[in-house]
């Protein structure tokens, strides 16, 4: 089960390493290991309830793991809040829950980082500067082409697609090193799931890591480099997309083909 | 199949109109016009006066003060049903300052708020650890600190539920105009020799001062405002209300953006108990009594939604004037004072429906 090809070389981003994450009697994580090498999109696929979403919010300190170490940039990283994954250069889009409803695109683009006037109102009054978030909004969604034109309306005012794309372009905005995606393209349309797709694409042109959660076969083989397959939250593979079909990985996600098979 | 010509479209840049129209304050605004309308038709005219504005005011700006601190909870998305007696705790804790241990003012204020501070951060503290809804953990601490006020004032008088002696305890202290009485008499008594404004036969003018928890109340309105609008904290306070998730996994600190609007909450209680203590000269373990449902009122009046992430402090602020003018204008008018509770009630439903109209229209007519 060694992974091969390319991004093997290319030195290690992010390391997990027995990763576990226990609800009560319920192991929803179960000693996963997790390595994301500089510049690569590693997919992770599963069926419903298989630990995925729980797996990248155990690495990225939305919930509080079991047991488990997470290494960055071959140290060993104390990441227990999302504030900590950002300050390390993690964004992430959790799955529903990247934006608040209730404010702006500006807003929410900005939640948590918001940028001050440069002046005395900014510097002894913590006054919002929203003539430069706006501006730097305006600017991201022209270069990757998001179209929405009204930034002051409350994201609830938005399409699935819509909202996604926002949340895809603060990643692009804010992310450094890696990006953590749960499910971009569920509940979307045909056009906005390549819309998306197109976003996670830039996100790699941005020099960025990627990790994406997928029920999409078909992006997992057009877009990812590696892919690891989780089933009851346990890891059953790790292999490099090229080696791999369609027909494989679903063997694999349903336990149907067991892991050694592919290795 | 959508175009990309259609999708932009259904999105557009909204008018200026369409945008002030989903403002949270509108329906405030409106309503405090309504009331207007109708006592100017039904009152006395002495209402309008310099002297009756005050009279209705006063009464608004004590409601108001604590009605800005619950709107600002309520975008936070909590309530807090324990602020009429905290009024009359924090007020039993500033009287007991005084009175009974004779501080002087610059201390016994900033002791009494920070009092409501803690008491406030252990109500917030409870609901954030436990998860509970803060309307459950809150309606406990209303019959508690009620309770507690009773208790601890018999314990402080020997038997009594009031506290006297506040006047000339705080007699001559530097600090005392601020927080009691009327700010500006000499302005007023110069306007009043210049004839601007109304006088008694004797000269003196019939409206001494502008008293000062209007300007409190002013002041605290033009701050919410501002931290609502203009800073990252208000920011974090519509999105703690609106989504917690969402929030904390943008890196917002929810739980202590939560705890501050629970201290606020009750800062804005003690403030009104150290104004309404002065000006009385006693603290009554019965004082604000009631005043949590007519504060969240006056606050979902103003535009605020019941489920977090909506509303203003200047909404919260008309919605108390409302108050105001209904309680004191109908003493102007030939109507039973009684009608005062309907009227509430009324325009409470009112509010709601009229709310959740403007709402369907943010989201869209969905
Ligand atoms: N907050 C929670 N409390 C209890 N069990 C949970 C919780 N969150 C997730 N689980 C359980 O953990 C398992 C993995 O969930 P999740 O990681 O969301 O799966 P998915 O792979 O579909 O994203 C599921 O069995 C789920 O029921
Ligand atoms: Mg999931």
């Amino acid at each position: 089960m060694t992974p091969q090809g390319d991004s093997v070389q290319r030195p290690l981003v992010l390391e997990a390493q027995g990763i576990s994450k226990h609800y009560g009697g319920i192991v929803a994580l179960d000693d996963v290991d997790l390595t994301l090498h500089e510049g690569e999109v590693l997919a992770v696929v599963g069926d419903n309830g298989a630990g995925k979403s729980t797996l990248i919010k155990a690495l990225t300190g939305a919930i509080p793991k079991t047991a488990g170490v997470v290494k960055f940039d071959g140290v060993e990283t104390q990441i227990d809040t999302p504030t900590d994954a950002k300050a390390a250069g993690i964004e992430t889009v959790y799955q529903d829950l990247a934006l608040v409803n209730e404010i702006s695109i500006t807003k929410n683009v900005f939640l948590g980082r918001e940028i001050l006037r440069d002046d005395w109102l900014g510097r002894w009054f913590g006054v919002l500067d929203f003539k430069k978030m706006d501006g730097e909004i305006r600017d991201l969604f022209s270069k990757l082409d998001v179209r929405i034109a009204d930034i002051y309306r409350e994201a609830q005012a938005f399409s699935g697609g819509q909202r996604q794309a926002v949340a895809l372009s603060k990643t692009v905005m804010f992310g450094k090193r890696v990006a953590i995606l749960d499910e971009p393209t569920a509940a979307l349309g045909v056009r906005e799931s390549k819309m998306a797709m197109d976003l996670v694409r830039s996100l790699k042109d941005h020099g960025l890591s990627v990790i994406m959660i997928t029920h999409n076969m078909q992006h997992v083989l057009n877009y990812c480099d590696r892919v690891m397959v989780l089933r009851l939250g346990k890891l059953v593979a790790v292999c490099d997309v090229k080696d791999v079909d369609g027909d494989a990985l679903v063997g694999l996600i349903t336990g149907a083909t067991d892991a050694g098979a592919t290795a | 199949m959508p175009t990309d010509v259609a999708i932009d479209e259904r999105i557009k840049e909204e008018s200026f109109f369409s945008r002030m129209m989903k403002r949270p304050e509108l329906g405030a605004i409106a309503g405090v016009i309504l009331v207007t309308v109708f006592f100017l038709v039904t009152a006395d005219p002495a209402m309008f006066t310099l002297a009756g504005f005050m009279n209705f005011m006063s009464p608004a700006a004590q409601l108001g003060i604590l009605a800005i601190g619950a709107a600002l909870l309520m975008v936070g998305g909590e309530f807090d049903l324990s602020v009429g007696s905290m009024v009359a705790f924090t007020g039993l804790f500033f009287g007991a300052c005084v009175v009974t241990f004779g501080l002087p003012l610059a201390i016994a204020i900033p002791a009494t708020l920070v009092f409501a501070a803690c008491v406030g951060a252990f109500n917030g503290q409870i609901v954030l650890a436990t998860g509970l809804p803060s309307f459950i953990v809150t309606l406990a601490f209303l019959f508690i600190l009620r309770g507690l006020s009773l208790v601890g004032l018999k314990w402080a008088t020997d038997g009594s539920t009031q506290l006297r002696g506040v006047r000339d305890a705080v007699e001559g202290d530097w600090l005392a105009p601020i927080f009691s009485g009327e700010a500006f008499p000499a302005l007023f008594t110069r306007m009043a020799e210049a004839g601007m404004i109304d006088t008694f036969r004797n000269g003196t003018p019939k409206v001494q001062g502008i008293p000062v928890e209007i300007l409190w109340f002013i002041v605290i309105a033009l701050l919410a405002t501002y931290v609502l609008q203009r800073t990252p904290f208000g920011n974090w306070i519509f999105a703690s209300g609106g989504d917690a998730n969402a929030a904390s996994n943008s890196g917002v600190p929810v739980r202590r953006v939560k705890l501050i609007l629970f201290m606020v909450t009750a800062c804005c209680a003690a403030l009104v108990a150290i104004i309404t203590v002065l000006d009385s000269g006693s603290t009554d373990a019965r004082r604000g009594f009631q005043k949590e449902f007519e504060a969240i009122i006056a606050a979902v009046i103003g535009g605020c939604l019941l489920t977090g992430g909506y509303g203003s402090a200047i909404g919260a602020f008309f919605g108390a004037i409302i108050f105001g003018m209904v309680l004191i204008g109908l003493t102007y008018t030939n109507i039973d004072q009684d009608w005062y509770l309907v009227f509430l009630g009324g325009m409470l439903l009112i509010a709601v429906l009229f709310n959740n109209m403007i709402r369907k229209r943010v989201t869209g007519e969905r």
